[in-house]
């Protein structure tokens, strides 16, 4: 009979290894994001190289869509607790969000998370997905994702936010700026 | 006197948001009616949109699939001058909410006395889901089957939620390439290269300013001793605040954005956080690295600062009945659109709060949107300073005359505004007279 010779793992060995996953997590969101922002081009540019696409606002905007996607399967694979998924943009005037054609996009992406309750280790797994995603973005050909020092923006919300309209929930009901939602719960 | 004013009131997430935002905004129009004791026929003239088209617009997919999506085009009043509204692209889009956006659009308008009616668009669409030929294509048709209604003596659409300058690039064209000539006038809101307007960037910021000042000055409160406080960082803030300090000596002791605020009462260091957020952009006030003089606050916190002036200017329902009470503000200039909830107001006037209403305080943007038509139309297109300048005199005015509707009639500034607009769009109904 072999005896078992393992040896536990040490805490700081589980860390590397969650960093690790959370890195490859992270790539694979980067590289999906890539791949659906090149679907929404026109054919001709599709095959174009990601640094000219980096430039181009339609691509960036398209690409920053997808972030958010699949950003939201990875909250919502994490925590049963989330409902649903929103995208919304922080400025609310209309009249104000007409800037000119090719200024930089708000690369932030802002999320309203709508789950059953809070909780710390939700806001603690985003900071991480946050700060694996910001290094593998720096690794994209352009500028100006290789400054940033975060990607995300998520606020999580619930039911009685909403219907109180606490907060960044009342953006749920705003008519001015209104959030799209991009995941929900079956 | 407190009038309850002609603006929305949200609803939980559904698709007859639209339906209840219509019947308020009715209602409280109603209100007004019985104040100026307009006639039976202009009342019912001015409650219902004069011109609404619903279309049906296909798009072939990149699939090679044929979708079709409801669009819609209601234009409220052509009384004073051209319809003028946005156009948005938002899975819940319906025809009541663009129906009472297109009411509200007449009333801007009409406040700042802009030769303009009111009118508003969408498409019932995820403009996100669309690839980038798929939504050039749904704009381009949905463009061509509005374009009977369009131009620029009749209609001029800008963007409003999911439609940007390209989009508005796209409209132009479609309309110029149907009408076999260049029609820069048709829409506002598009890039500078095509006829779009200097100044447009600050120019909600910029107005916010004029109206913050312009209502110190009228409390007769030096604009430099002022300690005002923002909340909301993006493109209405930054540039009112920024203003306010650089143009009018105001201080600014407190600002916030999606991840919290920071506050000083001696004022913040305005030049280095403007230089922080442009040059990291999306990155958060609360990423600010202080040498310690800053004290970090909430959003809720910041509202309730112990400051001369409070500017909201990020979002809707702001100040509620929960914190209404404890503002300290004397002045409160609504930035954002409808930051102030019913109930909240009423608290806000029962305590001596003045309040510039946001019809008012945030009209820079479609004021400068009025430039870039005029520019369009005489083919002759100003700086940026001639913007601001001409910007400056409209947002003046506008508050004279709202000012003076107040004053004469003993009521608050929102309530005068709300009937110097019905006023001004019953005499032109009534002048115009009945055709035929």
């Amino acid at each position: 009979m072999y005896q078992d010779i393992s040896v536990p793992e040490s805490e700081s060995q589980v860390e590397r290894k969650q960093v690790s996953s959370l890195m490859e997590a992270a790539e694979t969101i980067r590289e999906n994001a890539i791949d659906l922002a090149r679907e929404k081009m026109s054919f001709y540019e599709q095959e174009a190289e990601l640094a000219i696409l980096l430039e181009r606002r339609n691509f960036v905007e398209y690409f920053k869509y997808a972030l958010a996607q699949e950003v939201a399967q990875v909250i919502a694979t994490y925590d049963q607790r989330v409902q649903a998924v929103y995208l919304f943009e922080e400025t609310a005037n209309p009249d104000a969000g007409t800037e000119d054609y090719l200024s930089v996009v708000d690369l932030t992406v802002h999320l309203l998370v709508k789950v059953t309750s809070a909780s710390a280790a939700l806001e603690a797994f985003v900071a991480s997905v946050d700060r694996a995603l910001t290094e593998v973005l720096h690794e994209l050909p352009s500028n100006r994702f290789a400054k940033r020092t975060s990607y995300l923006n998520v606020i999580p919300i619930t039911e009685t936010d909403i219907e109180e309209g606490r907060g960044y929930a009342v953006l749920l009901s705003s008519i001015y700026a209104r959030p799209l939602r991009i995941w929900e719960r079956e | 006197m407190i009038l309850t004013a002609v603006r929305p009131t949200s609803v939980a997430e559904n698709r007859d948001s639209g339906k209840g935002m219509l019947g308020t905004a009715l209602t409280q129009l109603n209100s007004i009616f019985n104040l100026l004791d307009l006639n039976e026929g202009l009342r019912a003239i001015i409650s219902q949109p004069e011109r609404e088209l619903t279309v049906a617009v296909p798009v072939r997919h990149d699939d090679g699939i044929v979708r079709v999506y409801t669009g819609f085009r209601v234009q409220h009043s052509s009384a004073r001058g051209p319809c003028k509204g946005g156009i948005r692209y938002h899975p819940v889009v319906d025809l009541n909410e663009v129906r009472a956006l297109a009411l509200l659009m007449t009333l801007k308008c009409a406040v700042t006395n802009l030769p303009y009616g009111g009118a508003k668009g969408g498409i019932s669409v995820d403009p996100t889901g669309l690839s980038d030929f798929e939504l050039e294509r749904l704009t381009r048709r949905y463009a061509a089957m509005i374009m009977p209604i369009l131009g620029g003596k009749r209609d001029i659409p800008a963007p409003d939620i999911n439609t940007n300058p390209r989009i508005m690039a796209w409209f132009m064209d479609t309309v110029s390439m149907i009408q076999g000539q260049l029609s820069p006038e048709v829409v506002t809101g598009k890039p500078i290269e095509l006829g779009g307007s200097q100044g447009r960037i600050d120019a909600t910021g910029r107005g916010v300013a004029i109206s913050t000042v312009e209502m110190l000055r009228r409390l007769g409160s030096d604009p430099k001793d002022m300690r005002i406080a923002v909340q909301g960082y993006g493109n209405v803030g930054f540039y009112a605040a920024n203003i306010l300090a650089r143009e009018y000596g105001c201080r600014i002791v407190g600002i916030s954005d999606v991840s919290g605020g920071l506050y000083n009462p001696k004022g913040l260091p305005l030049t280095s956080l403007s230089d922080f957020v442009a040059n990291n952009p999306g990155n958060f006030l609360e990423s600010y690295m202080s040498n310690g003089h800053l004290d970090k606050i909430s959003n809720e916190e910041l509202l309730t600062l112990d400051v001369d002036v409070l500017i909201p200017a990020a979002i809707e329902n702001q100040i509620t009945v929960n914190n209404a009470d404890r503002i300290q503000a004397k002045v409160l200039v609504e930035g954002a659109n409808g930051p102030t909830t019913f109930e909240a107001d009423v608290i806000l006037q029962e305590r001596g709060i003045h309040v510039v209403p946001d019809i008012l305080a945030n009209a820079g943007g479609v004021i400068v949107s009025y430039l870039e038509w005029v520019q369009d139309l005489q083919w002759f297109f100003l700086e940026a300073s001639e913007v601001q300048t001409q910007l400056h005199d409209v947002m003046l005015r506008a508050f004279e005359e709202v000012w003076s509707v107040a004053e004469s009639r003993q009521i608050d500034l929102r309530s005068a505004a709300y009937l110097l607009a019905v006023q001004r769009v019953g005499e032109a109904i009534d002048q115009r007279g009945i055709f035929p």
